[in-house]
């Protein structure tokens, strides 16, 4: 048999005018990993991802996911895959239950198994609003909740998760962390892309570490420490950050 | 060098919206706006300000004469008419709120410095702009007819600028109140303005017949509560000030500004507040208990998609307000057009041609109102043939039950028979089907984001808005002109041509649908970035 990684980026470029956001990238995930994607803010993380799932077109490079070519079969990843983009894209004229019915049909899920799931997913989440509340109404964390539930609903083999941890509580945090572990111990292979270390570190047995929309590093968590260094140091040195937080004039 | 909160506010307004009009019209889009500014200016505006510099140059020398006594109530009522107008249109239309208070409150700015900065962006926008340009060449003809009224035309001139700044800003807020809250004074108002249009309809004279005694008592006692209202109009005070000062009484003149002034100045803090309290109520709205929702189910991804469209433009002010339209329509058919020969030819076809130019800025911007909603849909297993079928299946329900409601409201004014009823909605179907032919285009071509929840702002690219012209003009000619023909000529022919008609259009759709999807699956990612 073949090895087909779930994932596999060649050479991959994305210009917008004269910027190069992602520049010649090539990476292989394997199945059933989970990989972290570090950089800083508008290292090229999203756009990665946005290419990754269809919503940018290359400039250059390829995009093979699940051993199809996005630019060939778009529609035949889009039914295998989950995407939690950073701001969520959910349709908030619809109330939560309304949105999971609507994308759920849309993977071709019957009614009743898209109910079972979504009450479920509801209660491990503790997501509770109002019968009639519409998402454009909900807090940002219960977007972010109502946002992972449709991404994972169809259970999709591959799932891309931007910034899932931004801007919620640290129960909701533990929770989604729980969820994610889970899906991965079934086999499911997440691709998720953060600015925060810790989460990283604590999450992602793999790392890739993207500067300047070009890839600086990529391995385990263990061969990116190699040499007792922490995450933290070596991911500075990497992308060459400064050290010192002083100010002029306090 | 300081740079005052105001002026930086202004300052960071025109360099955003100077940057999102270069973005979005792109260069041949700017090029077609200066175009057209050009031809405006010269050929509208320009005489236009010639002929009010004239006619205050030549009112002018009246006021302080015993003919001022007739001049000033005109000049107020005229005036009085540019307030309201461009407050109203400007309200509605977009001119109100320019700045993202949501934004701007963040800083360490008092409200009424917030609202002035507001008052004078407002400036900016192409109707109060003109007026301004009309305010102020009035008041120079009057001014160099009579120099020494110039300080106070001065006042004049801004009293009557602040009021339609203001009159805008408050109504764009209730019209937003009123589209939020009001569902059912919509339709009441709908119900009314019927109503006063069967009854105008029946009371207006027409073509060589005399008008009957009654209606001239009714008309003349009209004329007298009107004249009344006008000389309590604070722009007709305005002129009441200048004629007095003219006439040597420069205190009672000032004095006259006091109450134009006030007003301006009263309904000012009144918008400072309604805006004010407007960002309080953008906080999450609480939940409330109740029954169950119902849920969707649907066979195919169109079916669902549709519906999604067709709730999207419901739950939108511009779809709501859009139920409007055929109201409007009857109005225009059965009021001012009623005058103009052959009504029987001209009135179903007319009316439904215009009724589809509402739809031109849905239908050429498909996925406007989709917000960051869009990159879900883009994210879905859907090909660009399925959400063309979605968005087709949407506005199908949404503007059937536009035409469905103008039918009702024609019916018991022309009585139209079925034949000409069934003819008119085939030649309904070849402007939707062209229209949304045309838009599955323009929608991936040049898209923008529709705010749902504001009727504000919203307008086309100057591009499309130039195509929109085109094509309804285009389908008019055609389709409108073919019923008014068959009609004329062989009304037997009637339903089976514009049948046919319909038939032909729906093969076009057909044959373009292919390539406007794949066209729509290269433009995916512009589509995301202008509207998600």
């Amino acid at each position: 048999m073949t090895y087909e990684p779930a994932l596999e980026l060649t050479a991959l470029t994305k210009r917008f005018g004269d910027k190069t956001a992602v520049d010649d990238l090539s990476l292989s995930v394997p199945r059933g990993s989970f990989l972290g994607l570090l950089g800083r803010n508008g290292a090229g993380k999203s756009t990665t991802l946005k290419m990754a799932t269809g919503l940018l077109r290359p400039t250059s490079g390829t995009v093979r996911v699940l051993g199809l070519d996005m630019a060939q079969d778009p529609i035949a990843i889009k039914r295998q895959i989950g995407t939690m983009p950073e701001d969520m894209a959910l349709l908030d004229m619809l109330t939560g239950p309304q949105y999971l019915r609507f994308v759920g049909r849309m993977y071709g899920l019957e009614d009743g198994v898209i109910d079972g799931r979504a009450a479920e997913l509801f209660e491990k989440l503790d997501l509770a609003p109002g019968p009639k509340t519409l998402i454009a109404d909900y807090s940002f964390g219960m977007k972010k909740k109502i946002a992972l539930c449709a991404a994972i609903l169809h259970g999709p083999k591959l799932l891309f998760l931007d910034e899932p941890f931004e801007g919620i509580d640290a129960v909701t945090n533990r929770t989604i962390k729980d969820i994610l572990l889970s899906l991965q111990s079934r086999g499911t292979t997440l691709v998720l892309t953060s600015h925060i270390l810790d989460v990283v570190e604590k999450l992602c047995p793999l790392i890739a570490i993207i500067d300047e929309g070009r890839l600086k590093s990529y391995g385990t968590l263990e061969e990116l420490q190699m040499g007792g260094e922490s995450l933290e140091s070596r991911f500075v040195d990497l992308v060459g950050g400064t050290r010192t937080g002083e100010l002029s004039w306090l | 060098m300081a740079v005052s909160p105001v002026r930086a506010l202004l300052t960071a307004h025109f360099q955003s919206s100077l940057a999102r009009s270069t973005k979005e019209l792109s260069r041949q889009g700017v090029w077609a706006l200066v175009l057209l500014v050009a031809v405006l200016g010269l050929f509208v505006a320009l005489p236009a300000a010639f002929g009010l510099f004239m006619a205050g140059f030549a009112v002018g020398p009246k006021l302080g004469t015993a003919e001022g006594d007739s001049a000033t109530p005109i000049l107020g009522g005229v005036l009085g008419l540019v307030v309201a107008v461009g407050g109203i249109l400007g309200g509605l239309l977009g001119g109100a709120k320019k700045l993202s208070w949501e934004q701007y409150r963040i800083f360490p700015l008092h409200p009424l410095r917030l609202l002035g900065a507001e008052l004078v962006a407002g400036l900016g926008d192409v109707l109060v702009a003109g007026l301004a340009l009309g305010l102020g060449a009035l008041t120079l003809g009057l001014g160099i007819a009579r120099p020494a009224l110039l300080p106070l035309l001065l006042i004049v001139l801004v009293e009557h600028l602040l009021l339609i700044l203001v009159l805008q800003l408050l109504l764009g807020s209730l019209a937003q109140r009123i589209a939020k809250r009001l569902k059912v004074a919509v339709w009441a108002l709908m119900v009314l303005v019927w109503l006063g249009s069967m009854l105008m309809g029946q009371m207006s004279p027409r073509r060589g017949h005399p008008i009957n005694p009654a209606l001239q008592q009714v008309m003349r006692t009209v004329a007298e509560h009107a004249l009344a209202v006008i000389r309590a109009l604070p722009t007709t005070w305005a002129m009441d000030g200048l004629d007095a000062a003219a006439r040597g009484h420069l205190a009672k003149g000032l004095l006259l500004q006091l109450y134009p002034l006030g007003l301006g100045l009263l309904c000012a803090l009144g918008a400072a507040k309604l805006l004010e309290r407007e960002q309080e109520a953008l906080a999450p709205v609480a939940e409330k208990a109740g029954t169950k929702e119902k849920l969707w189910s649907f066979r195919t991804p169109a079916e669902g998609l549709g519906r999604l469209q067709f709730r999207t433009l419901m739950s939108s002010h511009h779809g709501k307000f859009g139920f409007l339209m055929p109201v409007v329509t009857v109005i225009l058919v059965r009021g001012p057009m009623a005058q103009f020969q052959g009504q029987s030819f001209w009135a179903i076809p007319g009316a439904f041609a215009y009724l589809a130019l509402f739809g031109n800025q849905f239908q050429f911007n498909q996925f406007g109102m989709d917000g960051h909603g869009v990159k879900g849909l883009f994210l879905l297993p859907l090909g660009g043939r399925q959400l063309l079928e979605g968005k087709l299946r949407g506005f199908v329900m949404y503007q059937g039950l536009q035409a469905l409601l103008l039918i009702a409201l024609m019916v018991p004014l022309f009585w139209p028979s079925p034949v000409e009823l069934l003819a008119a909605l085939c030649m309904a179907v070849c402007f939707f089907l062209t229209q949304s032919a045309v838009g599955a285009f323009t929608s991936s071509w040049m898209p923008r984001r529709i705010d749902r929840t504001s009727l504000k702002n919203n307008q086309m690219p100057m591009m499309l808005v130039l195509v929109a012209m085109g094509v309804s003009l285009l389908c008019t000619l055609l389709f409108g002109g073919a019923f008014a023909l068959l009609k004329w000529q062989a009304p037997a022919f009637l339903l089976p041509g514009m049948a046919l008609l319909a038939g032909l259009a729906w093969l076009a759709h057909g044959a373009v649908k292919g390539e406007a999807a794949a066209y729509l699956d290269r433009r995916r990612e512009v589509i995301v970035e202008a509207v998600g």
